[in-house]
């Protein structure tokens, strides 16, 4: 858990706050005690495994689930709390669905013109076509849901949510249906959108290329709570936690014992990020080391694995222990040669478990 | 109800309950709607020993064997003709073959009391078909007896045939090619990949076409009763409305769900653990070949035949009375009785198919919108009636509102000292409620199809939009279940306009349905009388049958209703 002081960002009003709340079902708690801000013009996201409360944390905010207790406050309204709950339909939070929930009966433009009804029609035919225009598929007005290509139909979601000019939109895995080669362009799509039109947003997702692409400020959620907030590469590099360095990313862990901002380890004295004395474990990225055939500690190849645009190589040291490097694809090294391994990076120690 | 996170007493409702029953209301409706089968099965569990003795030497013995030969013979009649028609559609081309293709359902638009009266009236001793036999060969000229088992077993297969079609028809045409061709390179020939291969897939959906074909047959009281053959529900109407022995018609009633529980259980095993249609997709179907010369007019005669058989001569013969009695005048034909018996059916059928389709979307929405269990065990429960033959659903509605009456008579005699009568007993609620318990699958199966299509994240999506919970009902839920709840209503109606034994048993006293009055002037080999209400009661089943084949011939992933059903009986067996 980290405390809020640490973790709100530089600047602006918050549009949501939340203060711990918790939510169960039944014997499963998904969200514990949380706290957490989200200023104007952010995008956040939040990234998690599967079960670990994220989509919770999303319905919450949106008002279609009530929390068991805690305080929700949307700029500035007490939406949860002591006094009650605002409705969803009254908070000005759009809501973007995992499977998109176009409704199949309408069209394209009654889809995009459905929360308008408090604008008279002119106004809403005017606001439909610029709403359309922003998501660049005005051509499409007058189809039907089903006519429409998955990303077609999550940029409609996009504008049937951003119409009503709401404060927060929040979004559910919402690139999860699309097919791979698809994503990044409707990512990149996305993040301009919701850019252009000024609006605040969270995703939640479990996919790291995607939080780390679109957001302002990334929270990693485990288990009801979330663990820490910072910028992408904060997080990446200098993640909090053990259980967060494990989620994000390609660790290797080692025991080691830490003097006055010095590692001891297998690998060597090493300067590290730590504030404290005693046993740790240390964290070293697969990036973050180096295959030399020079310099370094002894190791043995046990594999290699390509995945194109770099490739991971496992090797063996003395003492047993497996590292993964990662590194470009120009390293030729084969099953059974014997190299060396040096860290070329940032060390992360985290106090010894025991 | 373990399954429905529980919130403390301050915050409100969730959502999502507001807008469907809730568990609650859909476990009260549940137990409303298996309470007469309920009471039934105590009545089996506790029997009489006096009144048994009683059933057993009044005809007994005859009953169970006559339903057992009914049961086998309709059984193998259905499976044989079904399966062999649907065959003959999907995999040869033939004269006439896409007409056949659906104008071999009709048959599901004649209720067995209406054929089996043409049919006695055809071929029985003064029939036509005698007469004129006699008049070519001479007085001593022999003729089956019309009036038996056999001509119970032929008048029933050429009009159930359809369920077993309709379904194999459908799960042939769900088959792959590719297994067909696999079973050919591997050395069969096409007849042999036909029973090695394509039937056992098949397996599963022609049990379950079997099986609505069988509770039919179960239900039936016109064909067996109008052509002499003593079966345990004949048996019921004659202990109850003959001797007025209400506790041997219970009895009886519990003898015949046993009767009903052994064609469910048959039919779970021949479905074992296979699921309805082949997995995956479906790149062609098998290609039909080519009937040529004999062969082919062979085909398209055995298809006429049986339409002639079990749809247009007794259509024909039904408009011929109806035009005879027309140009006679003859009461009943179109003037203040024949209006009297339409609006009486009209008015039930359509009170019942109100309510049924009110209920069917309040379960519906409870069990999309709860995930647990005993929502969906309750819904089981309510659709449990459809596999229940009428005469039980009858008697159990009958014992349950009486009980009901006579406690509300005590009390009121007692506070009052006023005897209030049989409020439910003998009225239109009762029979209603008896509409509603036997037939409420077929609307719960039809809305819930609809249902499908709208998501829990629409509710969602509507609300953060700004919609209240009526304005999500009103413009996205309605407008989606519209065709599922007017499909559910057709057919409701027309279920429930063709009912005889439940209506028989139970309307109110002088209140006739047509169908009532076709049994009553055909009881009285009133044939003439009896040919407009029953050429009625035909033409409106015409209108379900044209949507089931809208259905059974548009695209493959939509499944005909019953197959949905069927599977959804097994299953609430399995729950009890």
């Amino acid at each position: 858990m980290v405390d809020r002081a640490t973790t709100s960002a530089t600047a602006g009003d918050p549009v949501l706050s939340l203060t711990a709340v918790t939510k169960r079902f039944g014997d499963v708690v998904a969200t514990v005690d949380l706290s957490l801000d989200v200023v104007a013009g952010e995008v956040l996201v939040i990234i998690g495994p599967s079960g670990c409360g994220k989509t919770t944390l999303l319905r919450l905010v949106a008002g279609v689930e009530t929390p068991d207790a805690g305080r929700i406050e949307l700029q500035g309204r007490t939406v949860y709390g002591p006094d009650g709950v605002v409705p969803p339909e009254k908070r000005s939070v759009g809501l973007v669905p995992q499977d998109y929930a176009l409704f199949p009966h309408m069209t394209v433009a009654a889809n995009v013109g459905f929360g308008l009804t408090r604008r008279d029609r002119r106004d809403r035919a005017e606001r439909v076509s610029e709403v359309l225009e922003l998501v660049q598929l005005a051509d499409l007005a007058e189809r039907y849901p089903h006519e429409l290509s998955g990303g077609e139909q999550q940029r409609i979601a996009l504008a049937r949510s951003l119409a009503p000019d709401p404060a927060l939109i929040l979004f559910d895995e919402p690139f999860s249906n699309l097919d791979q080669a698809l994503r990044s362009d409707v990512r990149s799509e996305t993040r301009r959108i919701i850019e252009a039109s000024g609006t605040t947003a969270i995703f939640v997702t479990h996919d790291q290329e995607e939080a780390f692409s679109l957001a302002h400020r990334v929270a990693v959620m485990l288990d009801g709570s979330i663990h820490q907030i910072g910028a992408s590469s904060d997080v990446y590099l200098r993640p909090a936690s053990r259980r967060v360095a494990e989620f994000l990313g390609d660790a290797n862990f080692l025991p080691g014992r830490i003097h006055n901002g010095y590692v001891k380890c297998e690998l060597g004295t090493l300067p590290v990020l730590a504030d404290f004395d005693g046993p740790a474990d240390v964290m070293v990225r697969a990036e973050n080391l180096q295959i030399s055939l020079s310099e370094g500690v002894p190791a043995e190849v046990v594999s290699g694995e390509f995945y194109g645009h770099d490739q991971v190589t496992v090797v063996r040291t003395s003492t047993g222990r497996m590292f993964r490097i990662r590194s470009l694809v120009n390293l030729d090294v084969s099953p059974g040669q014997q190299v060396r391994i040096k860290v070329g990076g940032d060390v992360v120690a985290y106090p010894a478990d025991n | 109800m373990t399954e429905t996170a529980p919130h403390p007493e301050s915050s409100p409702k969730p959502l999502r309950q507001r807008l469907g029953g809730g568990p609650a209301l859909t476990l009260l409706i549940a137990t409303l709607l298996a309470l007469p089968l309920g009471v039934v099965v105590v009545a089996m569990l506790t029997p009489t020993v006096d009144v048994w003795q009683h059933i057993w030497a009044t005809r007994l013995p005859e009953m169970l064997t006559n339903t057992a030969i009914l049961v086998l013979g309709v059984g193998t009649g259905t499976a044989v003709l079904g399966t062999g028609l649907a065959w003959l559609v999907v995999a040869y081309r033939f004269p006439g073959r896409a007409l056949f293709r659906w104008l071999l359902i009709l048959p599901l638009a004649m209720p067995t009391y209406v054929l089996a009266f043409v049919f006695m009236s055809t071929f029985d001793f003064a029939g036509p078909v005698q007469s004129a036999l006699r008049a070519w060969f001479g007085p001593d000229v022999w003729f089956p007896d019309v009036r038996s088992g056999t001509g119970v077993i032929i008048v029933m297969t050429l009009v159930l045939y359809p369920y077993v079609y309709l379904l194999a028809r459908a799960a042939f045409h769900e088959q792959s090619a590719v297994t067909f061709e696999a079973a050919q390179t591997l050395g069969d020939s096409r007849r042999a990949a036909f029973f090695r291969v394509v039937l056992p897939l098949a397996r599963p959906s022609i049990a379950a076409g079997l099986t609505l074909a069988l509770m039919e047959a179960l239900t039936d009281i016109g064909a067996v009763r109008f052509l002499n053959f003593p079966t345990i529900t004949d048996g019921i109407f004659r202990v109850w409305l003959g001797m007025g022995e209400r506790n041997a018609a219970v009895e009886l009633a519990g003898v015949l769900l046993l009767f009903a529980l052994v064609v469910i259980l048959f039919e779970r095993r021949m479905r074992g653990r296979a699921r309805y249609y082949q997995a995956g997709g479906r790149d062609r179907g098998i290609v039909p070949v080519q009937l040529s010369g004999r062969a082919a007019w062979l085909a398209t005669g055995a298809c006429t035949l049986v339409l002639g058989a079990a749809f247009f001569l007794p259509v024909s013969r039904l408009v011929a009375w109806v035009v005879t009695e027309m140009a006679k005048g003859a009461p009943g034909v179109f003037d203040a009785l024949y209006w009297g018996f339409a609006r009486n059916s009209l008015m039930l059928s359509g009170a019942a198919t109100a309510v049924a389709v009110s209920v069917a979307l309040i379960l519906a929405n409870g069990v999309r919108l709860s995930k647990g269990r005993s929502v969906r065990l309750g819904v089981r429960l309510a659709t449990m009636g459809y596999a229940m033959p009428g005469a039980v659903v009858a008697f159990g509605v009958l014992v349950l509102l009486s009980s009901v009456d006579h406690a509300l008579n005590g009390l009121s005699q007692q506070f009052w000292g006023v005897d209030v009568g049989l409020l439910l007993t003998g009225t239109a609620v009762g029979l209603i409620y008896a509409y509603v318990v036997r037939f409420m699958a077929v609307g719960y199966y039809s809305v819930e199809a609809s249902l499908e299509k709208v998501t829990p994240s629409m509710d969602d999506a509507a609300r953060t939009l700004g919609a209240s919970s009526s304005r999500v009902l009103r413009r996205i839920h309605l407008p989606l279940v519209r065709v599922g709840m007017f499909t559910g209503a057709t057919l409701l109606f027309v279920d429930m306009m063709k009912e005889l034994p439940i209506t028989l048993l139970l309307r109110p006293f002088g209140y006739d349905t047509l169908s009532v009055w076709v049994w009553q002037m055909a009881s009285e080999s009133l044939w003439a009388s009896a040919s407009l209400p029953a050429l009625t009661i035909v033409v409106t089943g015409l209108i379900p049958v044209v949507l089931l084949s809208h259905v059974a011939t548009s695209t493959r992933s939509t499944k005909p209703l019953p197959t949905g059903t069927t599977t959804q009986l097994a299953d609430s067996v399995e729950a009890l």
